[in-house]
């Protein structure tokens, strides 16, 4: 059973290779998401597993890795493992970069939220961030609705509040180009019944104009 | 002029007929930016309203441009610009300049065939065609005009939107590939195969890696046999090279362009036409395409 939830951003530039020259100015929304990876691995008695929005639903193989080539960054040399989606690749980065060495699963689901049946961990890592419509500049230009539906997100993770974050109007959120919606709501089925016991919001910032949440939730039955 | 010591450099093969001019690999080009709007990106509207737009024609052409690229619907998002809002803009400059310069060669920057039918018949050259093949009239729109054709690669995206985490598997292989099909269709739907240019559309649907290696692979898309046009002024790829915003990227854009044209591309599109035409004249000489404007150093 599900033991602990991690919340991170599905954003490529959390990762410094992506990042390059300005990685620095993330430093805090990374460091966010490495404590939120740090507390689930000092519950994970046996597998952490990375769910993130695809393209295509799927489940890909324990031994693939990350791999950020599609977006222009050099390929990793010498490492002939397959390659996760990007998404889950931020996912599986952040493992990587706080040194969890043991078994992890990734679900990818996609934006209807069709999955694989998920081997699921005693702990999930979820990849996904609110709404690209926070600003002028931002990816998906302004929408007023956005901040108010982020805020509903980021009470949702503060309070483990289940059913909000698993109940977010899908239509809306397609419409505020929010990347997490699908994600969260797998994430609410695959808690089922249990009880969110501790929670807290550790980040919530949209720097580019896309919500970032970073947080944790404790479960129990 | 023949080489001495040559490099071994790509050089595009069949010239690109626009309007009364030629352009080969001889004949390196610029394409000035003329904005008939008050919200693009770089000039903000320094040049907007009718009387304002054409002295930017008559400035740029007086600097030594090759073509006027009119566009009168910024690229970013921002407030719907209808067809005949854009004609309202774009139009009046198309036929002043016209009337001003017969010998120059007038190109609008639109992605609607409606507008492009109302231009040509104004007299515009050529259809730069920026957002990539959305609306699917517009190639036999420039066919019945026999205009001149730019095909771009945005990444599929509708217009006036940004790019978010797009991913190509290899960017140089699917916009050189996309480039080619578009071109090859337009030439089906009938537009004259010496007056289609392709552009890797800098920044559309793109990030600046993505860019950057599409500058870097110059030569792939020369080695199509289309002419390729470069789109790079001042855009983002430059100032995220640099760290810097649009009114610092001049030099940046510059060094782009100076590898660029040395891989082979033949036109230039740009907001500064004077440098521009420096930085081309110069990698001409080190090509060895263009003769010294001047040999008397130690030759005297």
């Amino acid at each position: 059973m599900t033991h602990a939830v991690g919340f991170v951003p599905a954003a490529p530039l959390l990762v410094p290779q992506v990042a390059g020259g300005s990685a620095h100015l993330d430093a805090e929304l990374r460091g966010a998401c490495r404590e939120v990876a740090k507390r689930l691995v000092g519950v994970a008695a046996a597998a952490i597993t990375v769910v993130a929005p695809v393209a295509t639903a799927k489940a890909w193989p324990a031994e693939a890795t990350w791999g950020f080539e599609g977006f222009g960054v050099p390929r990793r040399p010498a490492d002939p493992r397959p390659r996760l989606p990007w998404s889950l690749g931020i996912g599986d980065w952040l493992l990587d970069d706080i040194g969890w060495t043991g078994a992890r699963n990734y679900v990818g689901v996609s934006d209807d939220g069709s999955a694989p049946s998920a081997a699921s961990g005693d702990a999930l890592l979820v990849v996904g961030d609110g709404s690209a419509r926070r600003t002028e500049k931002a990816p998906g230009h302004l929408d007023d609705r956005a901040e108010g539906f982020d805020a509903s997100i980021a009470a949702a993770i503060r309070d483990g509040n289940v059913a909000a974050l698993g109940g977010l109007d899908p239509e809306l959120a397609a419409d505020l180009l929010c990347a997490g919606a699908p994600v969260w709501r797998w994430v609410a089925n695959a808690i089922g019944s249990a009880t969110v016991t501790e929670s807290e919001l550790l980040a919530d910032t949209a720097p580019y104009g896309v919500g970032y949440f970073t947080g944790w939730w404790r479960l129990s039955r | 002029m023949r080489r001495i010591y040559h490099a071994d450099v790509p050089t595009a093969t069949d010239p690109l007929r626009w309007g009364r001019q030629e352009f080969g690999s001889d004949r390196l080009a610029v394409m000035a930016i003329v904005n008939a709007t008050p919200d693009s990106f770089y000039d903000k509207g320094r040049h907007w309203g009718t009387a304002a737009t054409l002295d930017r024609v008559t400035q740029v052409l007086e600097e030594g441009a090759d073509v006027v690229d009119i566009g009168g619907i910024k690229a970013a998002p921002g407030g719907e610009v209808s067809s005949e809002e854009e004609l309202e803009r774009v139009l009046p400059v198309v036929e002043g300049a016209r009337e001003r310069h017969p010998e120059a060669v007038i190109s609008v920057d639109t992605w609607r065939a409606d507008v492009a039918d109302v231009v040509c018949r104004a007299g515009a050259d050529v259809i730069n065609d920026a957002w990539g093949g959305v609306d699917e009239n517009l190639a036999t729109v420039v066919a019945r005009h026999g205009a001149g054709y730019v095909c771009t690669h945005a990444g599929r995206h509708t217009p006036r939107t940004r790019p978010h985490r797009v991913w190509y598997d290899d960017i140089v292989a699917e916009t050189t590939s996309y480039l080619v099909d578009l071109a090859e269709g337009a030439v089906a739907a009938g537009v004259r195969r010496d007056g289609i240019a392709i552009d890797p559309a800098h920044d559309f649907g793109k990030n600046s890696r993505h860019s950057l290696l599409l500058t870097r692979n110059t030569d792939v898309l020369v080695a199509t046999g289309w002419p390729v046009l470069m789109a790079m002024s001042r855009k983002d790829f430059v100032g995220e090279a640099l760290d810097l915003p649009p009114d610092d990227r001049l030099e940046g854009t510059l060094a782009a362009t100076a590898v660029a044209a040395w891989l082979g591309a033949l036109m230039f599109r740009t907001h500064d036409v004077t440098s521009t035409r420096r930085v081309l004249a110069t990698v001409a000489a080190i090509r060895g395409d263009a003769d010294l404007a001047v040999g008397r150093r130690a030759l005297a």
